[in-house]
């Protein structure tokens, strides 16, 4: 089930395990066997429109063959969440295009992200809002939520 | 600060091009459009490092402000009438000292980030995506600039409201409840933003 902390920018989770910076995190703590998982090489391959050749090796068609560090904070962000769910990920790193790809991940296995915008889910999804407890499906009941924090808690 | 600032930031592989028509300019949209990329290349080009192949054409310094919040607050009052980019990897921008000292600058912001800065104000016709275009002329440069995430031209339309609720109850509140007599739309307010859900 994909869990998600509605929170702005100016308070910070209190959790050991929550990563502010996807991207900082990924630079000190990637594995190279992640990139040997299809589940993470379709996700570099439709956001990023890279292809993974090798741990060391991305296929970018903007900048060429990068390393992983250089991949899009979003894709980063959403390999923390697959391959590390015990952790809260900043997923104001992701763009709408990562949304699909953090509900599948939230499909295969509990997750808690911390959000905040209105990122796009595509119905219909299984979300649980943490700050209020309530499991949602659809996007009016998102943005109802989403808005909810922002005027008692924002 | 005073009128529009054109910034074209260009590699071999990479050309940018930015219109910022006010003082604080919001970049967000989907991942991988390159806008991390952006702040790298102007932060290695303002230290030095890129040689020969990268350029900034812009007629006001460009900086990247990163690291920690003191040093760049600190960094930040030196300036005067730069452009000045941050990430949203900098917590900094989200704290209140932070805001305190934009709103006392006399420089251009660009912030790159999908939440919302409360503590800032800046219009929402400035919040822009950036848009991978195919190659620049006649180059292997990708070229990149920015699309309105709110078209100005496009969002009249969108918006038909059937009640305008206001925060709060003074100026605010009578400016809508003009706009609304105009547009015979009923504006109320709510006497404080706790009691908007009630």
């Amino acid at each position: 089930m994909l869990n998600i902390i509605f929170n702005r920018g100016s308070k910070d989770i209190e959790n050991v395990n929550y990563v502010f910076s996807p991207d900082t995190y990924f630079k000190y703590n990637y594995e190279d066997e992640w990139f040997e998982d299809d589940f993470v090489k379709m996700m570099v391959q439709d956001v990023d429109g890279s292809t993974v050749v090798s741990a060391h090796s991305i296929d970018s068609p903007v900048l060429g063959i990068i390393a992983p560090e250089r991949l899009s904070g979003g894709v980063k962000a959403l390999i923390i969440m697959y391959k590390e769910p015990d952790l809260i990920v900043n997923a104001s790193a992701c763009g709408d295009n990562c949304a699909k790809w953090i509900l599948e991940i939230g499909k295969k296995q509990d997750i808690t992200v911390r959000l905040g915008y209105e990122m796009e889910f595509e119905e219909p999804f299984d979300i649980c809002i943490k700050n209020s407890g309530k499991e949602i499906h659809n996007y009016e009941d998102f943005l109802k939520e989403f808005q909810e924090v922002e005027i008692f808690e924002g | 600060m005073k009128g529009n600032v054109r910034v074209v930031v260009s590699t071999k592989k990479l050309r940018y091009e930015l219109n910022l028509r006010r003082n604080i300019t919001i970049l967000q949209g989907d991942s991988a459009s390159g806008k991390t990329t952006l702040i790298q290349i102007i932060s290695d080009y303002q230290s030095g490092r890129t040689g020969p192949g990268t350029e900034i054409v812009c007629d006001r310094k460009c900086i990247v402000l990163a690291g920690d919040a003191e040093g760049a607050i600190m960094r930040l009052k030196s300036l005067t009438e730069a452009v000045v980019f941050v990430d949203e990897q900098e917590s900094f921008l989200y704290s209140k000292a932070f805001s305190e000292a934009v709103l006392a600058s006399g420089c251009y912001f660009v912030f790159v980030t999908r939440d919302g800065l409360n503590m800032l104000p800046y219009s929402v016709n400035e919040i822009y995506y950036l848009k991978n275009s195919g190659y620049y002329q006649n180059t292997r440069q990708v070229y990149n600039s920015m699309y309105q995430v709110y078209p100005e031209a496009e969002m009249n339309k969108k918006i038909e409201p059937s009640l305008i609720l206001t925060e709060d109850s003074n100026a605010g509140y009578e400016m809508y409840e003009a706009i609304g007599q105009d547009i015979k739309v009923p504006c109320d307010s709510a006497g404080g933003k706790s009691n908007i859900a009630k």
